[in-house]
């Protein structure tokens, strides 16, 4: 199959072709429905939220100046901010998100070639992690997942959530002094660190 | 359990830069010195590499449903910028504001090429000296004199017809150029 480039589906799609929007939709859905899962901790809330967000994306292609997918993220990331401020909702868990599904492959959670008890205490990790997120402020919550889940760089999380790099280095470090009291709290790093360790020497 | 209070948030800062590659080669064998002689610094490295890892690979959840969106919603979310640009307004909008800037550039150019006619008001004092024009002459100024005529105003006109016709052609070749991109 011919594979485009994004600023070519969007020169197709502003030249009237609305097939080629949906071969981005495909394209992005992973990423800005992931982003949304994180912030929201709701399945069903983040794919309604992502998909308005496609639907914002639209709207507002004319306007498209440079690349569009730090420029989707970042309707994504405002989407998820304004559900976020009406309903002043927090993440409430979300084990949920990661259930033993053939959807959600639990055998990514950890990387089995350290044995069978350090790919359980990973993804025992994961899934604390998943519900600690839940605890951390959402300015905070939003530049931890787009650096240490979604892997952007700061320049790339300072462009989607428009805050200058100074701001998404603070943001980053408090989030992670958070999380990991969080986890230290959980007694659950300590014994995934004593265990790394003892399996390295 | 709080955390070790031997950390100071300036050492928490350095060991997440760190963990981001992004201290200075200097600071980073500073800070790894450091690690080799500070056994809470070094379990707290570690504990915040443990957590990127962990939430590195994490995995990535799969939407419940497509988020393709139907393409009759995608028509009633154009705003007004997309009206511009596609059929019927695409076609019609350039040429018409490409007309109507060339109208207005050519009107506004002419006008100021004018050359400037200098009127002599019968009856006022000409200089200085006592040359004063007979009282009894009606004024008569010409029907077709054009107060804008050489003004700054009919230039400032003139460019800034120029300037929209430039915008509404560029504007036409890009709406043009994506056409023939798509048909490509």
């Amino acid at each position: 199959m011919l594979q485009f480039e994004d600023q070519q589906l969007v020169q197709f799609v502003l030249a009237g072709d609305t097939a080629a929007f949906n071969d981005l939709v495909e394209r992005h859905q992973s990423r800005a429905y992931n982003l949304c899962v994180r912030m929201l901790a709701d399945a069903d809330a983040a794919a309604d939220v992502a998909q308005d967000a496609f639907i914002s994306a639209y709207k507002h292609l004319p306007s498209l100046r440079g690349e569009f997918r730090p420029w989707l993220m970042r309707i994504v990331a405002n989407a998820c901010r304004d559900v976020l401020r009406s309903q002043k909702r927090r993440p409430s868990v979300s084990l949920d998100l990661e259930r033993d599904d053939d959807d959600a492959p639990a055998m990514q959670f950890a990387d089995t070639s350290d044995g069978p008890e350090a790919a359980l205490m990973k993804s025992e990790l994961q899934k604390t992690i998943a519900v600690a997120l839940g605890a951390i402020p959402d300015d905070q919550r939003e530049v931890i997942i787009l650096s240490d889940i979604q892997g952007l760089s700061y320049q790339e999380i300072a462009d989607v959530t428009g805050i200058n790099i100074g701001t998404v280095k603070s943001r980053l470090n408090r989030a992670r002094s958070r999380l990991r009291e969080l986890l230290l709290a959980a007694e659950l790093l300590p014994r995934v660190r004593r265990h790394t360790h003892e399996s390295n020497t | 359990m709080k955390t070790n209070p031997t950390l100071t948030d300036q050492d928490f800062q350095q060991l997440s830069a760190l963990l981001d590659g992004a201290l200075s080669s200097a600071d980073a064998t500073l800070l790894r010195q450091r690690m080799q002689t500070d056994a809470a610094l070094q379990d707290a490295y570690t504990e915040l590499a443990l957590t990127q890892d962990a939430m590195r690979t994490m995995p990535t959840l799969k939407p419940p449903r497509s988020l393709r969106i139907d393409p009759q919603r995608l028509h009633q979310a154009r705003g007004l910028r997309w009206w511009l640009i596609s059929p019927p307004g695409g076609q019609l909008f350039p040429t018409l504001g490409v007309a109507m800037s060339l109208c207005f550039c050519l009107l506004f150019g002419a006008v100021a090429m004018q050359p400037v006619e200098t009127h002599t008001l019968k009856g006022a004092v000409t200089s200085p000296a006592t040359e004063v024009a007979p009282a009894d002459q009606s004024v008569v100024i010409a029907p077709d004199a054009n107060p804008l005529a050489g003004t700054p105003w009919a230039w400032l006109g003139a460019v800034t017809g120029a300037g929209i016709l430039g915008g509404t052609v560029r504007w036409s070749w890009q709406i043009r150029s994506r056409k023939r991109a798509a048909k490509r």
